[in-house]
């Protein structure tokens, strides 16, 4: 199974054959009770699409490589950002979360991890986005993608960014405790995510527990932080609770003093709010702060004006997203999102501009499949500046939202070219 | 538990041969810790004036822990298939929501479920429990209530593929919670008949459309927005709408 396009610049992305429907129900048993996919189904589809994808091990290196020159040149401008507090309601920070970033202190230890979505295009990988706040998809691209290696053997599964992060986080963590892992703790789509983060940080003999925000409380030792459910300390902070909820916690509430207490380890940090914003591309420009690399991926993107239209480019060929958008919500494409969804998010943009943008559209190609050609975005962790992972989420339209499925990616180096043979040398010569 | 007898008492209630199965939560099964409790129910509901299973109708369960739990292994004897739909958490310390009451009778009831040969076709009994967010968090407590969405539920279009052209829920009488509301509201749009009972009288009566308005869809925007959150956006709920895996972080 090829691409379809008939330029080839993407070579060496693929897809494995349907699952037959016994092994399907046999995979999901295991991204259930294995994997720990606890959500696997969504409206009336599986969660998981019935194939992997497969991925030259050369185009993972040169996914891998992109993102990695992308994320220094992004921690470059984001701490630029963070000491240019001027740059942050620019960025469309809520007021209380510029307060809060006001108090972090720049030293605050920390791991770092995010995840940029990367789609094939007849010009090369583009990004849509980067995640650089609360990522998710750690289960499918972690144990999910190794059970599911285990009926290619052809294959092999790229890195498990669930254990890169835990390695990450026990690295960064320094005081006495427990890792706090929080997040809205009512969500169990939520929960599953950090339950494969637990248990990461187990095999490393790194204690956790599950927490909300405001489980989080001052302890009598000075520098400390406890859990109000155990009273137990806390050493270190995972947050998979988006950064700008906490603009919604009570202005005095005792558990925002955890996000800016110097010493106490952050994955992420608050100050990752700076590269979530869809804003983030124009403040950079504003403020002549430069990423080559990023830019060269990251397709354009322009304040939303009331007229409708960005500085350049024609209206049907932009996408129109909320700045905090997550799971595609609210992203709008010509051709693809209903009119009367359209004209909801246009009108919403049109109350409060500075809360959308506008991205130029780039041609997503297609995969090649008997079950239908397939958009596929590949979503490659980062952590601590290191490529450590990739899944993908795949759909028959090129606006990959909610309804997307997941697949795991296999390097496959069938989909590379063969080495050439070395000349032998005899001898003689 | 084993994790093999975790596994074994999820397909005991969610089959492979029922395609009612896909929607079915695994969560309570796969994370089950094995502690079970003692339980009992005041009165048996009154279930003689729910349709025979051949009528067509699928059935909500929105009963409190175990009364939720005990009513559908009776409506499975009577043909129809249980499937649980709960998507709590747990955590640290007291839970608001203990889980144990609708795990023990879970698990109690799985060789009455398994006797009942339930056939592959038969019509669904979704499961809910009617308590997930009646309690409100003190301090210090894990906040593990939770709430169902569109998303959890097949569309009216798959209902309508098995022949299903009416939704029976069986709940005490009090006004319909928002997020249940926002469930049955498309079905209601796409023409499904929807009706509830009361398990102590067995009394049935269609459900109000005006509960489905335009206006009533404003107000249970506001309501998760004003009320639902704001008290409680510190933890559970975390601080806007409830979009789960709102902080996955999706791909767009």
């Amino acid at each position: 199974m090829t691409l379809a396009a008939p330029d080839r610049a993407i070579p060496g992305l693929a897809a494995t054959p349907l699952w037959p429907p016994a092994l399907q129900r046999e995979i999901r048993q295991r991204a259930i009770f294995e994997a720990g996919k606890l959500d696997p189904q969504v409206f009336d589809a599986p969660a998981l699409a019935p194939l992997a994808i497969r991925l030259a091990p050369s185009a993972w290196r040169n996914l891998a490589g992109l993102a990695e020159a992308a994320y220094r040149e992004l921690i470059a401008a984001e701490t630029a950002l963070f000491a240019d507090p001027d740059t942050w309601p620019d960025l469309g920070l809520p007021r209380r979360v510029r307060s809060m970033l006001a108090k972090a202190p720049p030293d605050q230890p920390q791991a770092r991890f995010c995840r940029m979505d990367f789609h094939p295009t007849p010009t090369g990988w583009r990004v849509s986005e980067i995640n650089a706040d609360v990522p998710g998809g750690f289960i499918e691209a972690g144990p999910l993608t190794r059970a599911i290696a285990a009926y290619h053997p052809a294959c092999s599964p790229p890195p498990n960014p669930a254990s890169a992060l835990a390695r990450a986080i026990a690295h960064a963590a320094h005081a006495p405790g427990e890792v706090a892992l929080v997040h809205a703790t009512s969500y169990a789509d939520d929960q599953q995510v950090l339950r494969c983060i637990a248990e990461e940080l187990d095999r490393l003999g790194v204690p956790s527990l599950f927490a909300a925000p405001d489980h989080l409380r001052r302890s009598s030792v000075a520098g400390q932080w406890t859990l109000s459910t155990t009273g137990r300390p806390v050493a270190a902070v995972v947050r998979f609770f988006p950064g700008e909820w906490l603009a919604n916690l009570p202005a005095r509430a005792e558990c925002l003093g955890a996000f800016s207490q110097p010493g106490l380890a952050h994955a992420n940090p608050i100050r990752a709010l700076l590269l979530q914003s869809k804003r983030l591309p124009i403040v950079l420009e504003h403020r002549g702060i430069r990423t080559p690399v990023w830019s060269s991926i990251l397709p354009q993107v322009s304040p939303f004006r009331r007229n409708g239209r960005p500085s350049h480019g024609q209206g049907t060929d932009v996408v129109l997203k909320p700045v905090w958008g997550r799971v595609g919500e609210g992203v709008c494409m010509h051709g693809v999102t209903t009119t009367a969804r359209h004209r909801r998010a246009v009108r919403a943009a049109m109350r409060r501009p500075r809360q959308w943008i506008l991205q130029d559209r780039f041609e997503s190609l297609l995969i090649d499949h008997p079950a239908g050609p397939l958009h596929a975005c590949l979503g490659v962790y980062v952590i601590d500046g290191v490529a450590s992972g990739v899944y993908a989420r795949v759909a028959p339209t090129p606006l990959i939202d909610a309804t997307a499925q997941d697949a795991a990616v296999l390097l496959d180096p069938s989909l590379d070219p063969p080495e050439p043979e070395r000349t032998k040398l005899t001898d003689a010569a | 538990m084993r994790p093999d007898e975790r596994m074994a008492l999820f397909h005991t209630w969610a089959p492979d041969d029922s395609p009612w199965s896909a929607w079915a939560k695994p969560i309570l099964f796969a994370t089950d810790s094995g502690r079970r409790v003692p339980y009992a129910i005041d009165v048996p509901p009154k279930l003689d004036a729910v349709p025979r299973s051949t009528a067509r109708t699928a059935i909500i369960v929105d009963l409190p822990a175990q009364h939720g739990v005990l009513c559908a292994i009776e409506l499975a004897r009577r043909g129809y298939r249980p499937v649980p739909m709960y998507n709590a958490t747990s955590g640290p310390g007291s839970n608001l929501i203990d889980i144990a009451p609708i795990m023990s009778p879970l698990a109690d009831g799985a060789d009455v479920i398994r006797g009942c040969r339930i056939p592959p076709d038969a019509p669904p009994a979704f499961m809910l429990d009617g308590a997930r967010t009646r309690a409100k968090p003190r301090s210090g407590q894990y906040d593990n209530r939770w709430i169902v969405f569109p998303q959890d539920f097949p569309s009216a279009r798959v209902l309508r593929s098995h022949g299903i052209e009416q939704v029976l829920l069986i709940r005490y009488p009090s006004r319909l919670p928002t997020d249940l509301r926002t469930v049955l509201r498309p079905w209601h749009d796409a023409g499904i008949h929807l009706s509830s009972m009361d398990p102590h009288t067995g009394l049935q009566i269609p459900i109000d459309p005006r509960v489905f308005s335009t206006a009533s869809r404003l107000f249970d925007h506001l309501s998760l927005v004003f009320h639902g959150l704001r008290e409680n956006s510190a933890g559970g709920f975390g601080g806007t709408v409830p979009h789960p895996s709102s902080g996955s972080g999706g791909f767009a």
